[in-house]
């Protein structure tokens, strides 16, 4: 074995790492640093991992050895997670060099996601269909497209203020509502609750609510107890924003 | 029939595709084949429609989800994760918030509270379903990759009893 136990280990954590930012369950994440490390070598590895933090503990001559990564959010990415499982498993069968596995780590680390235009493209056609799919009508999708578009700016700059979920998830739903109300009464669409609700459903944390039961059967009831936590406060917060839209316009407009 | 069937599905499967660009998916055939499950688990909610309770609806369009991107996960080599958060996408009870909290800013307390249990039903059936479906698949899994061994070892016993 030519790489130390220490190289390994901090393989292993990266990996894990960037499949737990990238949207991996947490079974897949603790599953695929079990799998790295016996495949260097290295069995009874102690591993935890909850949304927030991966522990691994390895024995090195008797020795523990710990490393800990803090992780600090997560955006879904699957492109990325699908190429670090494919790594993990091409490491783990093909015994990979460890130096060769931490830069192919970070070259499909420094991979570019969409860009801005893409994006903000897919949020705005993700909003049109989603009306189109809760039975709005032509005109509706069309405002819900520029919906769509408003929430991608608004996240945008919300997240370059560095706030966090709840509120960029707050105002965002309440711009989106007003843009829809203000439209229906202009007479350009027909119902804002089919706007509203097709432009929300990119803000609807469906990833979480998919994983909680996942995990809480394969045992992590911490993860599954946090996220529940995350899906209630997401929801409500797109509830608030709607609200406050809604409420704002009844008192000041007397009338939606 | 058109109007009924096809329309809903059809913009599942649209909905589903322009999502992936949210979730950055590159590779265009996972694209195209997430997307079908979008389409195929809004299908089966439609058939399941009998049943006339929608936590039941999206309980099997859950399942046939999940089972859906178990499969695609098998022959495209990518995790199933992918497959199942987006054909997901369109059962996420996004129109349940919506009119929960619309009762709610009416003042609609009884409605309200319905709507609220539905949302959270709705959300409930869809993490069952896709960890039942999931539950099973491993079971599967292990099983076909028991009887490998078997058969393996079996070989193995074979040869070695002929190499005497």
């Amino acid at each position: 074995m030519s790489a130390t136990n220490e190289c390994i280990l901090k393989a292993a954590c990266k990996l894990g790492r960037n499949i737990l930012e990238n949207g991996g369950e947490i079974y897949r994440v603790e599953e695929t640093i079990n799998f790295f490390l016996e495949a260097y070598g290295i069995f009874d590895a102690q591993i935890f991992a909850i949304p927030a933090t991966i522990i691994v503990t390895i024995e090195e001559d008797g020795k523990p050895m710990t490393m800990v990564e803090r992780v600090k959010g997560s955006s879904i990415n699957l492109d990325k997670l699908s190429k670090f499982n494919d790594l993990s498993r091409r490491a783990c069968r093909d015994k990979l060099p460890v130096e060769s596995v931490m830069q192919e780590i970070e070259k499909i680390r420094s991979e570019k996601p969409y860009s801005f235009f893409m994006s903000l493209m897919s949020f705005g056609f993700t909003a049109f269909f989603f009306c189109l799919f809760w039975k709005g009508d032509l005109r509706d999708a069309l405002v819900a497209f520029v919906c769509g578009l408003s929430t991608k700016y608004c996240l945008e700059f919300m997240s370059r203020g560095k706030t966090n979920i709840f509120f960029s998830n707050a105002v965002s739903s309440a711009v989106i509502a007003y843009i829809a109300i203000l439209c229906v009464n202009l007479g350009l669409a027909h119902h804002y609750d089919k706007i509203i609700i097709g432009a929300i459903m990119s803000l609807v944390p469906g990833v979480a609510i998919t994983n909680i039961m996942r995990d809480i059967i394969a045992g992590d009831v911490i993860t599954g107890t946090t996220k529940l936590a995350e899906v209630l406060l997401t929801a409500l917060a797109i509830a608030v924003g709607i609200a406050l839209a809604m409420s704002t316009v009844i008192f000041f407009g007397g009338g939606l | 029939m058109f109007k009924d069937i096809f329309l809903p599905c059809l913009w599942a499967f649209l909905s589903s595709l322009v999502f992936c660009g949210i979730f950055n998916v590159h590779d265009k055939k996972i694209i195209l084949v997430s997307a079908l499950g979008g389409g195929l688990g809004w299908f089966a909610y439609l058939l399941a429609a009998p049943s006339e309770s929608v936590v039941m609806q999206n309980f099997i369009a859950a399942v046939t989800v999940a089972l859906f991107s178990e499969f695609m996960s098998r022959i495209f080599k990518a995790p199933s994760t992918v497959f199942l958060v987006i054909g997901v996408l369109p059962m996420v009870p996004g129109g349940g918030i919506y009119y929960t909290m619309e009762y709610g800013v009416q003042g609609n307390t009884a409605m309200f509270i319905e709507k609220g249990l539905e949302t959270i039903s709705i959300a409930g059936a869809i993490a069952v379903g896709v960890s039942i479906a999931s539950a099973l698949f491993r079971l599967y899994s292990y099983f076909q990759a028991q009887q490998f061994k078997q058969r393996e070892n079996m070989v193995i016993r074979y040869d070695r009893n002929n190499n005497k």
